[in-house]
């Protein structure tokens, strides 16, 4: 017997589309707090002069007093805040000083010069080179590999700027396909073209340019197995979408693509994850941030991405069989109430009672739980019923 | 970007014409072309696909062919065959986007400047192809 197909409009989505273009032409810069670091994300030219700048600062120390420091903003986690006006987490106004001549910071500050010194060549050149890369540089100054990026991050903070405007990129593990065309160089990249496997999302982002696009939303989507299921359906041919996946937390490049794909095209942004705490966490980070990289939160976050699912409560609505659940192991239940006590979920009464419930049910579900219906299901009922109603948090 | 609506209530996205304003010589003539012959059609909506031609052509009229010509018909020559390199290796690979040129190669062929002549008329060949 011949399969009943349901055609559903996607209308719930649409609106708020609607809604993100009508508010787009009017959208104003975000007003950071007063008591917090202003990061700019610059282009070569910029980041050479805010470069050079620095670098005179500390010529200038060594001419007056001969004992130069450096000061930077702390990245301590008592000076993280989170900015509840635009949902942000981001660095505070305390300052740690660096001096070049006490025991316990020269070799740090040592390490911190080589750094501006590789920042330097790689924007002189215009390069891109990798953090592991930098550490190669010199691996008998750095010793190992944590160590040269905690210096690469000092580095950036001490420019107020992004670590990608300096040159030093972090491998990407991201992917996206869909409704996209972009530019890298002279080269265009026509996202529905790539096959199943879709587009590496490039580190070098600043080299990237969204050139067209007649997508009406974006997914992200937690996990590779879920986002080749809706390769396989060549699903953004039936409901134009821009599908994007890290395969688990969103790396820096995949934030950054995705927060400039939802800034620039003003599409609505939804998340698919697994029904469980971690599955909230993923799409936590990409909402605020996380807390590490607190100081680029502004061009990482997604403030207005929504928790499209798996929800706790469709997993009664969608009749997800017992054997396709699976109960709270400890981890879980501490990570939902770590989730529970953050302001940002206080703040969300929906996204609230779904955690709640899932602890009362003691229950969680991956994504693909819901092929226990079929494979197609995913894509050819439980994602347009939810995007057509605007079941979401 | 600029939104161009279709009747559906789809909406199609391009990019603005002041980004393209800082493009390198050539690359506002490969988006046009990319345009017009991979995407224009698969909008399947004629008042969209009018509006955006329009936009297409703007491009090249504004920006694209002015900046061009400013050096094609400048003094400097060096600048003249770096940029006539340029565009003979893109019309080796895609000569389509080279035909908003075809008057000023034309006219380059004209030139008393031997290499630069000759130079205009490879590209014209690759065009005619």
């Amino acid at each position: 017997m011949a399969k009943k197909q349901i055609s559903y409009d996607l209308k719930a989505a649409k609106e708020l589309f609607n809604e993100y273009l009508n508010k787009g032409t009017e959208k104003k810069q975000v007003q950071l707090p007063e008591n917090t670091v202003k990061i700019d994300d610059l282009n070569r030219k910029n980041a050479l002069d805010r470069l050079y700048k620095l670098i005179d600062d500390v010529i200038d120390q060594i001419n007056k007093t001969g004992r130069p420091s450096i000061q930077l903003p702390s990245r301590s986690s008592s000076n993280i805040i989170w900015d509840e006006e635009n949902d942000l987490l981001l660095l505070g106004q305390q300052l740690q000083e660096k001096q070049f001549h006490t025991l316990t910071s020269v070799a740090d500050i040592t390490r911190l010069m080589r750094i501006l010194e590789i920042i330097h060549e790689l924007l002189v050149k215009d390069l891109h080179a990798t953090k592991r890369e930098v550490y190669y540089t010199d691996v008998k100054l750095f010793n190992e590999q944590k160590v040269s990026d905690k210096s690469i991050e000092d580095a950036a903070i001490m420019l107020y700027t992004t670590r990608n405007s300096t040159h030093i990129v972090a491998t990407a593990n991201g992917t996206c396909i869909g409704r996209l065309r972009i530019r890298d160089k002279t080269d265009i990249i026509d996202l529905e073209g790539l096959g199943s496997g879709g587009w590496r999302i490039s580190p070098f982002l600043d080299n990237i340019e969204i050139i067209e696009s007649d997508a009406e939303f974006i997914l992200a989507i937690e996990k590779e197995a879920a986002m080749m299921r809706f390769a396989e359906d060549r699903f953004w041919r039936k409901y134009p979408c821009i599908l994007l996946t890290a395969g688990g937390v969103g790396d820096i490049a995949t934030r950054m693509f995705l927060k400039r794909l939802n800034k620039e095209l003003n599409l609505p942004v939804f998340s698919l994850v697994d029904s469980d705490p971690y599955g909230h966490y993923i799409h936590s980070v990409y909402l605020r941030g996380s807390k590490r990289l607190s100081y680029e939160s502004p061009f990482l976050a997604t403030p207005d991405i929504k928790l499209l699912g798996v929800l706790t409560r469709d997993l009664d609505k969608y009749k997800i069989p017992e054997v396709a659940r699976l109960k709270l192991e400890k981890v879980d239940v501490k990570r939902i109430k770590d989730l529970l006590n953050e302001e940002f979920v206080k703040r969300n009464k929906a996204w609230e009672e779904d955690l709640k419930l899932s602890l009362k049910e003691n229950v969680k579900a991956e994504i693909q739980a819901l092929s226990t219906h079929g494979f197609e299901f995913l894509t050819e009922k439980y994602l347009p019923e939810k995007l057509t109603t605007g079941d979401w948090i | 970007m600029k939104f161009f609506y279709k009747d559906d209530g789809g909406v199609i996205q391009l990019i603005e014409l002041e980004k393209i304003q800082e493009w390198s010589i050539e690359m506002p003539f490969i988006f046009v072309e990319y345009i017009r012959s991979n995407k224009l059609r698969s909008y399947r909506d004629a008042k969209a696909e009018a509006e955006i031609s329009k936009y297409l052509n703007e491009i090249l009229n504004k920006t694209a062919i002015p900046k061009i010509k400013q050096i094609l018909e400048g003094s400097n020559q060096g600048e003249i065959l770096s940029t006539l390199s340029i565009f003979e290796e893109l019309s080796e690979t895609n000569s389509r986007a080279v035909m908003p040129i075809q008057n000023l190669l034309e006219n380059l062929t004209k030139q008393t400047d031997k290499k630069i002549a000759s130079q205009a008329r490879k590209i014209l060949v690759n065009i005619k192809e």
